[in-house]
């Protein structure tokens, strides 16, 4: 009979997953697995991640509402009611949405309107195809190896020497960054490699 | 042949399956303090960790399969006849294998779990796998001190085993317990994640999130696991009943009762944010109430039919049950100021009260089942006696609760959230409440003549007033069950109705399409209500039992006998070999009223080779929508082929399968991927492999579930060959007989104190001789009652008497609910004026940027209903 084979193939098949999956877990200790990519989810703080859920709820709420007023199922003068409360509710959760991104909006409008001050050159530019997504026009060159860089960067990204650029300008970005709704312990969850772009937060 | 020593071997995975555990365990730990590049070491640690305890099994299987009978799990539960499959089932056929296919089952959902979060919750990951780990040392621990499936036999080895108790040797054995397995181990998967929420403080929706899917799994399963101990009793035990209030079969269904608690109540932490610590409770005990319920069953400290041999691995349960009640209090306490939430509800008739009302009555059923099931413990502790509660106790009891259950489950879908309007409630129930007066009226008009009268005679379990109106309660039970039923069927019923001809109205769609996409659109709702419709089915099955005809004979080959509205002629006794067994068959022939021929049956004995001392009677049945007529073959005579046989008809137990089947479509439905979801995977390759995975554990489900379907159908094509309990039979000449017996358990000290109904020992039959010539005397029942109490005892006694502890038995539960009822409407009260108390805002005082903000959810809300 057969069977017994079966059950020792597999058993051995199992002892030979355990064994690589040990080794990919030591691998992944010592750092030289690879990393699972950042969710954006992920980064969320817990508050703005909370209004999120009670956004989601919320309109939830307003459509199962209005199905069960179509459906008969709720008076006129409970859907008026129940529908203004959480239509109340729901303005307010928006209302904290915002106020929590503002300052970034601001910081964002302002960036716009001094790209737009450069005037009309830079939207005329022909939309650039170089992999940096930079256009060209508004980059820097570097003095050492005359290679492009970004409007912002402080050192050269081809040879490493130091730019002249804006540092004005650097150090708020910066400051943008830090001050971002991101929950800090997991901002910094890649030691073995680089966040992909699906990580970043808006 | 063998040169592999399976015994060692399987002992040193075991070891390595604590160390690789330890291993996860610690790197997890490490991960969730602060090292995230981890998680991937802690992700591989426990799937090598599932992969030790995969290994371990095979051995174990291997052993099996090679008749390895140094080891002393093998040589005592197979022996060299037995067919593959029963080798294959023996691995959690005892008690040590058993712990070993938990590990392995654990295993199995660890995998899925894995597989199915990837990239997901991340934050939670690490303490979920710690927890998990810990569940598997846990049980690593167990096995390796108390109960190793690898130990070997003392001195040399065994040239046959012992082979499998033939109660077990059946198609029952191989899918019962799995599924019972599956119920309880999945309830880790939630609890894991919990305690992961617990530990990062990360407690609103998230974990519900998270292990909603993993909930309705487990529940799903041990519905079906409860479901086919049913059956399993009912076709193979002999005894007639489906349900016997037996510990293991409490044990399985406290677990139940309080994770469908959990289910109702995170619907409303869903949309308010509310009950959150009440939510964490429920789930820590769902998942105490399976441990603490394999415990109750295999420490021996109570007395089952499930007898798993007493061991001594009770002890390291008990250790593990004051970790996780210090552990989780301890969470709990601390996470305390997060899990705070703003409690207000607006009315008393909301959904969100009416959830709060389920959670009432679940709770109380459960803590009813757990003192009566606990009270031999409690009394010998006590009273030093123990006092063993029987099936009449649960039966008279759980009647009024299951009828408040129903209620509930009428009364619920009619709310709405936050607030229903008297007039508007009254309005929505008005249908199904007619509905239920229609059913009723015909129920009080037609029920006797075809059968099912509506009120029916009941015996009072106390001589007191508690007694009388339990009698009178249970005594219209069956017209409360189809009223309340009919009104529950007539609320789903509209529920659907009004959604489809929303959509046929608004969206122009034909009945069918409008039927399928409303239900795609919201599963768990509808699912949800078609599980309410195959538990009301159900409910009408259990109410039939009340309608059940019995009757006992003894036939010469040719003679008929009749029973209710049938006849059943006994033909002729056939004896028929195999190499494991001799079968002694009963021809049969049913006949109904005309006597026109319905079909034969052949209820049997086998006399297993290995077990010649435990004939098993095997019954035969014919089932049918209406009622169930079930034959007992009692004795034979090989000489005179005279017979004695035992037929019930049983109405309406088809009703139980069918409801069930429809429960377990529900839950299909409920967590099955929309068409949507599955489109959904042409949208870019991360997405794509995410739904895959999520394709993959959906069709497993439905795979596990739809071979749980198929069960019944097996059953039917061979009702004729099972096997029994039971090795003798007693016979039972009269109903009052039959009550009386019921009460009074048996006290020759060797059965597991069996009432006098069952116990086929020659001390009960004694004692039933006794009784009956008192009985035949004109002495009545509650005089012979007392009497056997004074002789032997309250412990004598199936039902506790309606005083001292026995009274304290349903005391105890009743005020407890009472309790906990006043409670609720209290806090209801007070939540309810915390809410009158915000103002509300109206239109006239909205500001611009309020109308600015409304356009915006108007916006939002179109994209809501888009991708819905």
């Amino acid at each position: 009979m057969a069977l017994p084979a079966v059950f020792i193939v597999l058993a051995a098949l199992a002892l030979v997953t355990v064994i690589g999956l040990l080794w990919q877990s030591f691998r992944a200790i010592e750092g030289t697995a690879a990393v699972d990519p950042v969710r954006r989810d992920d980064l969320l703080s817990p508050d703005r991640r909370a209004l999120l859920e009670r956004k989601a709820a919320l309109l939830q709420s307003l459509r199962d509402l209005s199905f069960d007023h179509e459906a008969g199922k709720i008076s006129q003068e409970d859907f008026e009611r129940l529908d203004e409360q959480f239509r109340a509710d729901a303005r307010d959760v928006l209302q904290a949405l915002d106020v929590e991104v503002a300052p970034y909006r601001e910081k964002a409008e302002a960036l716009l309107a001094e790209r737009l001050a450069r005037g009309p050159a830079a939207p005329a530019a022909p939309p650039s195809t170089d992999d940096q997504g930079a256009p060209p026009a508004l980059g820097q060159a570097c003095a050492a190896c005359s290679g492009t860089n970004d409007p912002d960067a402080r050192f050269c990204k081809h040879c490493g020497a130091r730019l002249p650029g804006e540092a004005p300008a650097a150090q708020r970005r910066a400051d943008a960054h830090d001050d971002a709704p991101v929950d800090r312990s997991t901002a910094h969850v890649s030691r073995g490699g680089a966040p992909s772009p699906g990580g970043e937060v808006a | 042949m063998t040169t592999l020593d399976i015994p060692f071997l399987g002992s040193l995975v075991l070891c390595l399956v604590l160390v690789c555990a330890s291993y996860t365990f610690v790197v997890s730990v490490a991960t969730g303090r602060g090292r995230p590049h981890l998680l991937p070491a802690a992700r591989y640690g426990a799937l090598a960790t599932c992969g030790f305890v995969a290994f371990a099994l095979f051995l174990l299987a291997y052993a099996f399969q090679t008749h390895d009978f140094q080891i002393r799990y093998v040589a005592r539960y197979s022996d060299r006849s037995m067919p593959w499959w029963y080798l294959v089932a023996s691995l959690w056929g005892g008690q040590d294998g058993s712990l070993l296919w938990w590990t392995f089952l654990l295993s199995g959902y660890t995998v899925a779990v894995t597989l199915w979060m990837r990239g997901r919750y991340r934050e939670l990951q690490p303490w979920m796998f710690a927890t998990l780990m810990t569940i598997f040392g846990f049980f690593c621990i167990t096995m390796l001190f108390a109960a190793n499936p690898f130990a070997t036999t003392v001195g040399a080895a065994p040239l046959d085993g012992e082979g499998l108790n033939p109660l077990l040797q059946n198609y029952w054995m191989a899918i019962h317990p799995p599924s019972l397995y599956m119920g309880f181990v999945g309830w880790s998967i939630p609890f894991a994640i919990l305690v992961g929420a617990l530990i990062t403080g990360r407690l609103s929706r998230e974990w519900i999130d998270a292990s909603r899917l993993w909930a309705m799994v487990a529940w799903s399963f041990l519905s079906l696991g409860l479901l086919l101990g049913c059956l399993w009793s009912y076709e193979e035990l002999g005894w007639g009943g489906y349900w016997a209030w037996d510990p293991v079969e409490n044990a399985s269904f406290m677990p139940w009762l309080v994770g469908t608690a959990f289910l109702h109540s995170i619907l409303t932490q869903e949309r308010y944010g509310m009950m959150r610590v009440w939510n964490v409770f429920l789930l820590c005990l769902t998942f105490f109430m399976t441990i603490f319920g394999t415990f109750l069953t295999r420490s021996g400290l109570i007395a089952s039919v499930h007898s798993f041999a007493r061991s001594d691995i009770g002890i390291y349960f008990v250790w593990y049950l004051g970790f996780l009640l210090i552990a989780c209090t301890a969470l709990i306490i601390w996470r305390l100021p997060k899990l705070r939430s703003r409690n207000t509800i607006d009315s008393m008739l909301s959904r969100e009260f009416a959830f709060l009302l389920n959670n009432w009555i679940l709770l109380g059923m459960m803590v009813f089942v757990l003192v009566a099931t606990t009270a031999p413990l409690l009394s010998d502790w006590l009273m030093n006696e123990k006092v063993t509660v029987g099936p009449p106790f649960y039966n008279k009891w759980m009647v009024p609760l299951g009828i408040i259950l129903l209620l509930l489950m009428g009364i619920g879908p009619l709310t709405s959230w936050r607030k229903t309007t008297g007039r508007g409630f009254w309005r929505a129930a008005l249908v199904p409440a007619v509905f239920g007066l229609v059913v009723f009226s015909l129920h009080v008009a037609f029920g006797a003549r075809l059968g099912y009268p509506p009120v029916i005679s009941s015996d009072e379990i106390y001589d007191t007033a508690t007694g009388r109106a339990l009698a009178a309660l249970f005594s219209v039970a069956p017209l409360l069950v189809t009223t309340v039923g009919a009104f529950v069927i007539g609320t789903v019923v509209q529920e659907f109705w009004r959604g489809v001809r929303v959509r046929m109205r608004s969206k122009g769609e034909s009945p069918t399409t409008a039927l399928v996409r409303l239900v795609s659109r919201a599963k768990r709702r509808y699912g949800g209500y078609i599980i309410h419709v195959g538990i009301v089915i159900m409910f009408i099955g259990f109410a039939g039992s009340a309608y059940d005809i019995e009757k006992e004979a003894a036939l010469q080959p040719g003679a008929a006998m009749h029973v209710g509205d049938y006849a059943v002629r006994y033909d002729g006794a056939r004896m028929e070999l195999d190499p494991s067994k001799r079968m002694l068959f009963t021809d049969m022939t049913l006949l109904d009223k005309k006597g026109d021929d319905l079909g034969e049956i052949s209820p049997a004995k086998f006399i297993y080779a290995t077990h010649p001392d435990m004939p098993t009677t095997e019954v035969a049945i014919r089932s049918r929508l209406d009622n169930d007529v079930y034959v007992i073959m009692s004795t034979v005579d090989p000489s005179t082929k005279r017979g004695t046989f035992r037929v019930i008809v049983r109405p309406l137990v088809a009703w139980i399968w069918l409801g069930g089947m429809i429960v377990l479509f529900g839950c299909v439905l409920t967590m099955s991927p929309s068409v949507k979801e599955l489109l959904a995977a042409t949208k870019g390759a991360q997405t794509e492999r995410r739904m895959r995975r999520r394709l993959a554990v959906a069709l497993t489900a439905l795979f596990l579930l739809a071979f749980g379907l198929s069960v019944p159908a097996l059953v039917q094509a061979q009702s004729n060959s099972s096997s029994s309990l039971m090795a003798g039979t007693v016979i039972m000449h009269d109903p009052l007989e039959k009550q009386l017996f019921g009460r009074l358990l048996c006290q020759c000290g060797d059965c597991a104190r069996l009432p006098l109904t069952e116990c086929t020992c020659s001390w009960a039959q004694r004692e039933r001789e006794k009784i009956r010539a008192e009985l035949a005397a004109g002495v009545s029942p509650g005089a012979i009652e007392n009497s056997y109490r004074a002789q032997f005892g309250e412990a004598a006694l199936s039902v506790p008497s309606d005083e001292g502890f026995g009274r304290a038995m349903w005391a105890l539960p009743v005020t407890l609910l009472v309790a906990a009822g006043a409670g609720i409407f209290f806090v209801g009260r007070r939540w309810r004026r915390a809410g009158d108390a915000l103002t509300p805002v109206t239109p006239d005082g909205m500001l611009m940027s309020d109308i600015d903000y409304d356009r915006r959810l108007d916006d939002e809300l179109r994209r809501f209903e888009e991708d819905a």
